[in-house]
């Protein structure tokens, strides 16, 4: 089970995409089901991203090419 | 007409057979496109796989084709073999539509550099399959031929159904997150994503730049060979396209590789069904009885983490390149792609540039695993072919799509209750390919023979 300061980073996350999609497509189609699935999804995603630290690396290389 | 002997339905050819069977005179290029076309007749209403056939172009190309056979010169090593394209790669004077309705009459000038390469050396292409919408997750018509009821999996839906139904012995297919192995998997046919880079995608229509790879579906790893020869290599018109040699490719005709070192990925099997995770590890079992060495190995990192990396990436870049679309023909997008893409518009920047930045850590880290072996091993998919409401979970393939390492999906039998496909995976290291087909051809040989589907 997820510790309680994940789930409520997570939530955060949600609550913020939920917003703008509210202010980008409205009350009726931010409500589908469909789009809802999606904020859950992409709020996971990068809930995670976010969690992982990073040293400032300086010259950052492109991400495919070694 | 015979290949090692014994009487070959022209249909069951692979592409390696078929070009043999070509070069020595005994089956004609016109004869094999007429019977392929005929088959689609006959088949193709029971699995959708083809949304456009090129008959008179085939046709022609293939009676040129018997004449340079007959002429006795020297001939290409694809010469008289029939393909189909994935309908996401542009066909010169061939509608092609991605599944996008405001497309429907979008004829492409010029060929899309994968499709041009296959034709220069000696495929002749036979005609468009059917993708799912933009190559996104939005099931396609496309029937699975080993059962209706199930998905072929996507987005190269009509690919791996056309190979596996014996319509066609080769198809070009894309891959972002799991489009060619999944669907490869599903339909128990072989599919093999080489590396990013390694196939030029000018042409092609993209989902997301930096993730997407162009790939084949065939029957025979041999083919997967073939097709790398013929389209592999740098393109100075794609800026994708890495200026990396390929590396000298072992003789395709070698029966007998030595046993490899395969790195059993133990973490993978946590995230399969109960029948998947048995008959992975008692491949595994098989493998080390006919001499391969096996280690359990790990991806160095989670493999939640790595999902979350790829899913940021994949949907921003998914945006960028669909939002202008979404706005210029309003419900024409299909509704997964649509939601994906809306959602997609919103994901903030630095979340992507911190994805891309962990991309870098996370592939560093499988270089390190993949180093002390000739390839991983763990399963396609995490179970067989779902029902049609979906194209299935991508999770196990778009790892190595994230980093840009070649992948390679092989059949490897039948689920005991359903009777459907398994299949099992293998990835090797960047630019490594030629190790991953050998390794893949010893496997393949380990493995029973791939019945094919009753269509």
């Amino acid at each position: 089970m997820a510790p309680q300061s994940d789930n409520a980073a997570r939530q955060a996350v949600l609550e913020e995409l939920t917003r703008s999609a509210l202010d980008t497509y409205g009350e009726e189609r931010s409500g589908e089901a469909r789009l809802q699935v999606a904020l859950g999804a992409a709020a996971t995603a990068v809930w995670r991203v976010s969690q992982e630290t990073l040293e400032p690396l300086g010259p950052e290389p492109l991400p495919t090419h070694d | 007409m015979t290949e090692a002997g014994q009487a070959t339905a022209l249909h069951e050819l692979t592409a390696g057979q078929a070009a043999r069977l070509i070069r020595s005179g005994e089956v004609s290029p016109v004869e094999l496109v007429e019977h392929l076309l005929r088959r689609a007749e006959a088949v193709d209403g029971q699995v959708q796989a083809w949304v456009k056939l090129d008959p008179e172009r085939a046709l022609a190309t293939a009676r040129a084709a018997e004449q340079l056979a007959r002429d006795g010169i020297e001939l290409p090593p694809l010469h008289g073999v029939p393909f189909g394209a994935k309908d996401i790669f542009d066909s010169a004077g061939l509608t092609t539509a991605a599944s996008f309705r405001p497309y429907a009459s979008r004829v492409p000038t010029v060929d899309a550099e994968a499709v041009a390469r296959l034709k220069r050396s000696g495929a002749i292409l036979l005609g468009k399959m059917v993708t799912t919408q933009f190559a996104h997750a939005d099931p396609s018509v496309t029937r699975n031929p080993w059962d209706a009821a199930r998905t072929p999996g996507g987005s190269s839906s009509g690919s791996a159904a056309g190979v596996a139904a014996r319509l066609v012995p080769l198809a070009l297919g894309s891959q972002t997150a799991g489009s060619i192995l999944r669907p490869a998997a599903y339909n128990g046919v072989v599919g093999f994503k080489p590396s990013y880079g390694r196939v030029s995608k000018r042409g092609v229509f993209p989902l997301a730049w930096t993730l997407d790879h162009v790939g084949i579906l065939a029957r025979s790893v041999e083919d997967c060979g073939l097709f790398l020869a013929a389209a592999a290599g740098h393109d100075p018109a794609d800026p994708a396209s890495a200026n990396q040699p390929l590396p000298q490719m072992e003789d395709a005709s070698e029966r007998d590789p030595a046993p490899p070192r395969l790195g059993l990925l133990h973490e993978a099997l946590q995230h399969v069904a109960p029948q998947v995770r048995a008959h992975l590890l008692d491949v595994a079992a098989r493998f080390e009885a006919a001499g391969a060495r096996i280690e359990e190995l790990t991806l160095g990192e989670p493999l939640d983490l790595i999902l979350a990396v790829h899913h940021t990436i994949m949907q921003t870049e998914a945006a960028a390149t669909h939002w202008q679309l979404l706005e210029q023909y309003p419900g024409s997008h299909q509704p997964r792609l649509r939601a994906y893409v809306e959602v997609g518009r919103l994901l903030p920047g630095v979340a992507y540039l911190h994805a891309q930045r962990l991309r870098r850590r996370i592939r560093a880290s499988m270089r390190q695993t993949l180093g002390t072996v000739d390839a991983l091993l763990l399963p396609t998919a995490s179970d067989v072919a779902p029902t049609r409401e979906t194209t299935g979970d991508p999770s196990l393939q778009a790892p190595f799509s994230l980093v840009g390492y070649p992948s390679l999906s092989l059949p490897s039998g039948l689920s005991e209750t359903e009777q459907l496909p398994m299949a099992i995976q293998l990835v090797s290291g960047a630019w490594q390919e030629p190790r991953l087909l050998l390794t893949a051809r010893w496997c393949e040989a380990q493995l029973p023979a791939m019945p094919a589907p009753a269509v």
